[in-house]
């Protein structure tokens, strides 16, 4: 059946368009320079200023990381999807009536290449921006897992902290997973291991970084009116989403006083009725032990550095688990450590189980209200309440 | 650079590259810059950086408006929006901002695993609080890198192409000139 709804009727506004010309041959500027170009253009057409955006959603060749950069915009929300721009238009509308954004910049570019162009093929200056070896290019040095230890070190040397002390995230995941048939990664483990394991990107180490699995989850959602109608559910509450100005280019970000982490959580905050206390378990995203450990102050725990103490205090020795002020269990699925790397999905399905009390030998008493924060701490962070729907 | 003669422990890794120590009279035409840098991504906004490497400068992004400095160079100012940006050499002094020793994975120009992971270290370079570039770090014998370690830019040459890499000021170095352009 077609989608009939209209929820969105009259509540959304266009207040602003920017172009650039278009050309047989632009000459020489690049795809960067239009997409710049064209999002200036709009963004003062309506009158706003770069610090009004806090959506990016791009429909083109230029990337959200790369437009934030260029101008300058800390985002709650951002997305690249494929064409027409339409569907950035739909994201955009989705966005903003969820709450994800207010003020969303939707940036559609076009430059030929040699895909397309016999001239532009002859253009060595157009090569697509991915290709090439970024190992060799100090403009890309530091992404993806570099950027995680990149900033994991520098965590260690502004609060004087040792690598020690991201053991503890590592050896609870383990725990947890021992209780997960499913999970990858069983054997327990402890923080001798973890001092022993081969050092990857110093100072991460094999146990610091997810594991890579084969694997699928998939969520169905609905209004809250039919899933009452339907059976056991769980309501989203709140989410929230973020990524500071550096966008791609991660080693720019001023320091870790204000991450991806900082500015969703803040935003989830404000828009949530329930508080930090009111939280029954708590899915803080693991692609590497530092992202945990930034959730866990970004949440509100304690204040940032503090995460080590914070952790070394809620450690249960018993059952070699985290429990965040005596209570508050941690990825009680072994997370992506041990589970495997789900970039979040694993943490959000264990809380659906955790919350409609499905969890089976993990299950956690008196399950009501779940934080789950997947992606890192600075190019895709975000956030969701998520609580026990009434039948 | 009277440092070079020294052996350090990065030495072998420089191998079968090696420091570049004087600036070779180069060709800098498009077509010999993307010839010379085939390996590398490199786009129109991005070119000038590849040409001043080639010719031993560091070239980083100032708005002709606002004065600001921005790395990688990029086609306008996120401050102030101008588009009028001109590309200026740094100095080439910093302290190491971020530090990672790389154990596997691909490795910069005339770098290996042979015997020790390389250290890689996002510079704050002099011009500007939070101006930073990405580079190799290279330290004296027994020492090793820290976050807060002064650095000087230095040139790697491998295949024919000069890389830019910082090396750690020892308490006893002098800068090599004491230059600031803030």
């Amino acid at each position: 059946m077609t989608a009939r709804r209209n929820p969105i009727r009259d509540k959304i506004a266009i207040v602003g368009v920017g172009r650039t010309r278009y050309s047989r041959d632009a000459g020489e500027i690049s795809i960067g320079a239009l997409a710049a170009e064209a999002s200036r253009a709009a963004i003062r057409d309506a009158a706003l200023t770069r610090h009004d955006v806090d959506g990016v959603v791009s429909t083109g060749l230029v990337g959200t990381g790369y437009l934030q950069y260029v101008l300058g915009i800390d985002v709650s929300w951002f997305d690249e999807t494929a064409g027409p721009v339409t569907w950035g238009f739909a994201d955009a509308i989705g966005s903003i009536v969820s709450g994800a954004c207010d003020v969303a910049l939707v940036c559609h570019s076009v430059y030929r290449t040699a895909a397309n162009s016999r001239s532009a093929a002859n253009d060595p200056l157009r090569r697509p921006r991915s290709s090439g070896r970024p190992d060799l290019d100090v403009t890309k040095l530091i992404r993806g897992p570099r950027s995680a230890a990149a900033w994991a070190a520098r965590y260690l040397h502004d609060f004087n902290r040792s690598r020690e002390d991201f053991a503890l995230l590592a050896v609870n995941g383990r725990s947890n997973a021992a209780a997960n048939p499913q999970a990858a990664l069983r054997e327990p483990i402890t923080v001798s291991d973890y001092m022993a394991a081969p050092m990857v990107l110093d100072p991460l180490c094999m146990l610091d970084m997810d594991l890579p699995v084969d694997g699928a989850d998939a969520f169905v959602l609905t209004t809250a009116e039919r899933a009452r109608e339907l059976g056991p559910h769980v309501l989203i509450h709140a989410t929230s989403f973020g990524r500071s100005f550096d966008g791609d280019y991660r080693e720019q970000n001023d320091s870790l006083q204000y991450t991806g982490c900082d500015r969703v959580m803040e935003g989830l905050w404000q828009k949530s009725h329930y508080a930090l206390e009111d939280v029954d378990i708590f899915f803080p995203y693991d692609g590497f032990t530092i992202y945990s450990l930034l959730w866990i102050e970004a949440a509100g725990y304690c204040q940032r550095g503090e995460g080590s103490d914070f952790i070394r205090a809620s450690w249960d020795a018993a059952t070699q688990r985290l429990k965040l002020r005596g209570r508050v269990p941690v990825n009680s699925h072994g997370g992506s450590l041990s589970e495997g790397a789900s970039q979040g999905a694993g943490h959000i399905r264990e809380a659906v189980n955790q919350l409609r009390g499905e969890a089976m030998e993990r299950q956690v008493p008196d399950c009501n209200v779940a934080l789950v924060t997947p992606g890192g701490a600075f190019h895709n962070a975000s956030a969701m309440i998520m609580a026990t729907g009434e039948m | 650079m009277a440092y070079l003669d020294q052996p350090t422990r990065f030495a072998a890794w420089c191998l079968p590259g090696r420091l570049a120590n004087s600036m070779n009279s180069v060709s800098t035409s498009d077509k010999a810059i993307l010839e010379r840098y085939a390996d590398v991504a490199i786009d129109r906004d991005s070119l000038s950086f590849w040409r001043g490497c080639a010719s031993h400068r560091l070239l980083v992004g100032r708005c002709a408006d606002c004065g600001r400095f921005r790395f990688p160079l990029l086609p306008m100012c996120p401050e102030c929006w101008s588009t009028t940006i001109t590309y200026v050499p740094s100095a080439g002094e910093g302290t190491i901002a971020l530090l990672m020793s790389l154990r596997r994975g691909p490795a910069y120009p005339a770098a290996h695993y042979d015997d020790a992971p390389y250290t890689v270290g996002a510079v704050e370079l002099a011009e500007q609080a939070g101006l930073r570039l990405t580079a190799p770090i290279i330290s004296s014998p027994g020492r090793s890198p820290r976050i807060g370690d002064r650095v000087q830019l230095t040139w790697i040459e491998s295949g024919g192409a000069e890389f830019p890499a910082f090396r750690v000021l020892d308490a006893l170095d002098k800068p090599d000139h004491g230059r600031r352009t803030r």
